[in-house]
């Protein structure tokens, strides 16, 4: 035994929060809760109060001037998280405005203390901190009342042994030069910041005494559950897809052509990048995928950024989403957070058990990101790939560009590297007539055909011819007919 | 607020039994609410019976629970004992039904339960929840 005392972990209730703790909050600790106003605050202390509070670990919240006491309780019921039953018994609420505005820090801590010891919380929370702070007297005497209050107040509460948070509407550089980040054990800071009219939500711990915290700037949001925060990291793979001892399950594109240029279908659990230009089929060829999954009984997921659904102007898919073979998903929003976008296919995921993704197209899935996502679209095409590679779904992701000749790309922002496979689809200008030209250009793990091969899109979908092209220099813009002796 | 139980003040009869819900109600919201939450309250279901009840003083210089009570208390002794009690009734349902009306009847049921807690019988929650 070393004799260390061992700093007990409390979990949180906010979903992603104790993984930036370093597994959950320290008990007996004190923290602030810092950020600006609409960031969160009151609403992530009244998450962490009602997820740990019960009838053996009471918790006190103590409002001074900030949210209005009745406005908060009108507010915070609405979340899922606030728990009636708990107030009262469990959960007691105690305004020191009026001891705040009558009389000094000292009245404050006595008030403070007197209700500790008549109700016995194991939680203490004080809303908004920034009130009591503000009220301290200019000059080095408030400055010293105010280091005082806060140290007595944190060593009674210490003693105590209850766990304290002090709400307060501080931005970084506030805390920076105050004596409350000093004598704090952690500091949670939250903020929402303007860019190009969006507005994205993120949680730091700026400090986490005795635990190895994650830092670095999170992504949260705020539902009607509450607050949910997505740590930078990625998701673990699910034991079924850690180890593949005979090679991957080979799975049916819906195009025949392909699969035989693919050697056999696309490996389970690989994402295919299909670039080309606009009116190539891409389009069709992710719903000849969905398709063959429907004819197995495997359900799909569509993930669209170009159409809204009662736009479709494909019969095909329309049938396999009203026979719910396949679940479309569509953002209304034009600030799209990555976040949202991994819930929403998450859920969609979960709740059907889909094995199955298109995501049509990325060319414009920057059209809906908010900027700092659109920024590093290569960053944020990566986590989305990565979630369903570590689910062990299969993908085909469109990309579309303009095609410039002779230029041969295949994709734009370097995504093609994210992806496990890359088809190009190409136009060429042949004899009178524009013709599809389609190629494998790479598929981790295994072999692949190298041959150009021309297709067409009928009634029965993408026929591609069985053998390679007798065209030369399709690349250049220019081909030609090759001879019939070479 | 205490201190208004046991007024040396002279009141009529009818008027002390009436204050006393209203005494416990201070006591369990004012720590809640704080003394601006109970008055601003207090004052808009006053104003909301004046219209029937002109009688019923309103002051907005009255800014705490102590004197709001006060006051109350000497208007229902002036007043008529089955016309004091229907104006306590009236004024008691109003106060709940606002309070109702900003945090919902469920947590002010919850809250003004409380208030029975310290073994005070609490009639005019349950008579004035909507």
């Amino acid at each position: 035994m070393s004799g260390k005392v061992t700093l007990e972990k409390l979990c949180t209730g906010v979903p992603g929060l104790d993984v930036l703790l370093g597994g959950g909050l320290t008990e007996f600790s004190f923290t602030l809760i810092a950020g600006a106003p609409g960031s969160g605050k009151t609403t992530l202390a009244h998450q962490i109060m009602f997820s740990l509070a019960n009838t053996q670990r009471r918790a006190l919240f103590f409002t001074v001037l900030g949210e209005p006491p009745l406005k908060m309780l009108r507010y915070q019921q609405q979340f899922s998280f606030f728990d009636m039953d708990k107030v009262g018994p469990a959960v007691r609420y105690v305004n020191l405005a009026d001891d705040l505005r009558a009389g000094d820090f000292s009245g404050v801590l006595e008030r403070i203390m007197r209700e500790v010891e008549d109700f016995g919380p194991s939680l203490v929370f004080v809303d908004s901190f920034r009130s009591v702070v503000q009220t301290a007297r200019t000059g080095n005497e408030g400055l010293w009342d105010l280091q005082h209050f806060i140290q007595e107040l944190g060593s009674r509460m210490a003693t105590w042994q209850a766990t304290t948070f002090l709400i307060g509407e501080y931005t970084q550089t506030d805390v920076e030069a105050n004596p409350i980040i000093t004598v704090a054990d952690g500091m949670i800071a939250l903020s929402h910041n303007l860019d190009e009219d969006s507005v994205v939500r993120k949680v730091r711990i700026v400090k986490m005494r005795g635990q190895a915290h994650l830092a670095g700037a999170h992504t949260l949001r705020i539902t009607d559950d509450g607050i949910r925060i997505y740590p930078r990291v990625l998701t673990p793979v699910l034991d079924a897809f850690e180890t593949v001892a005979d090679g991957p399950r080979r799975i049916a594109t819906g195009v025949a052509g392909l699969d035989d240029m693919l050697h056999g279908g696309l490996p389970q659990g690989h994402t295919m990048l299909v670039s080309g230009p606009t009116g190539i089929g891409k389009t069709i060829l992710g719903t000849r995928f969905l398709q063959a999954g429907a004819a197995q009984g495997e359900k799909g997921i569509a993930v669209f950024f170009e159409k809204h659904t009662s736009r479709l102007h494909n019969a095909e898919l329309i049938d396999m989403v009203k026979s719910g073979q396949v679940t479309v998903l569509q953002s209304l929003s034009l600030s799209l957070t990555v976040e949202e976008l991994l819930d929403q296919l998450t859920e969609a995921i979960e709740r059907t058990g889909a094995t199955r993704v298109v995501i049509d197209s990325l060319s414009e899935i920057g059209l809906y990101l908010a900027p700092e996502f659109r920024y590093d679209l290569r960053l944020s095409v990566f986590r989305t790939l990565s979630l369903l590679a570590r689910r062990g779904v299969t993908a085909i992701v469109t990309v579309g560009y303009e095609d410039n000749r002779p230029n041969w790309r295949f994709s734009i922002d370097n995504l093609c590297f994210l992806a496990d496979a890359v088809l190009s689809m190409r136009f060429a200008e042949v004899e009178g007539h524009i013709c599809k030209f389609m190629t494998v250009i790479k598929v981790r793990g295994t072999s692949h055909s190298n041959e150009l091969r021309q297709y067409r899109i009928t009634d029965a979908g993408i026929e591609v011819d069985a053998q390679a092209t007798d065209l030369d220099d399709m690349m250049t813009g220019y081909p030609k007919r090759r001879e019939p002796n070479k | 607020m205490d201190k208004d139980e046991n007024r040396a003040q002279p009141a009529a009869d009818h008027a002390a039994p009436l204050i006393r819900p209203w005494s416990r109600l201070g006591r369990q919201l004012v720590p809640l609410i704080g003394e601006g939450g109970f008055v601003a309250l207090f004052t808009r279901s006053a104003r909301l019976l004046s219209p029937s009840r002109a009688w019923l003083s309103i002051d907005a210089t009255r800014r705490t629970s102590t004197l709001l009570l006060s006051a109350l208390e000497q208007d229902l002794a002036a007043a008529d004992p089955a016309e004091a009690a229907a104006t306590h009734d009236e004024l008691m349902g109003t106060f709940v039904r606002q309070l109702g009306a900003l945090i919902g009847p469920t947590l002010t049921a919850r809250l003004l339960a409380e208030t029975a807690a310290d073994g005070t019988p609490q009639k005019n929650q349950e008579e004035h929840k909507q």
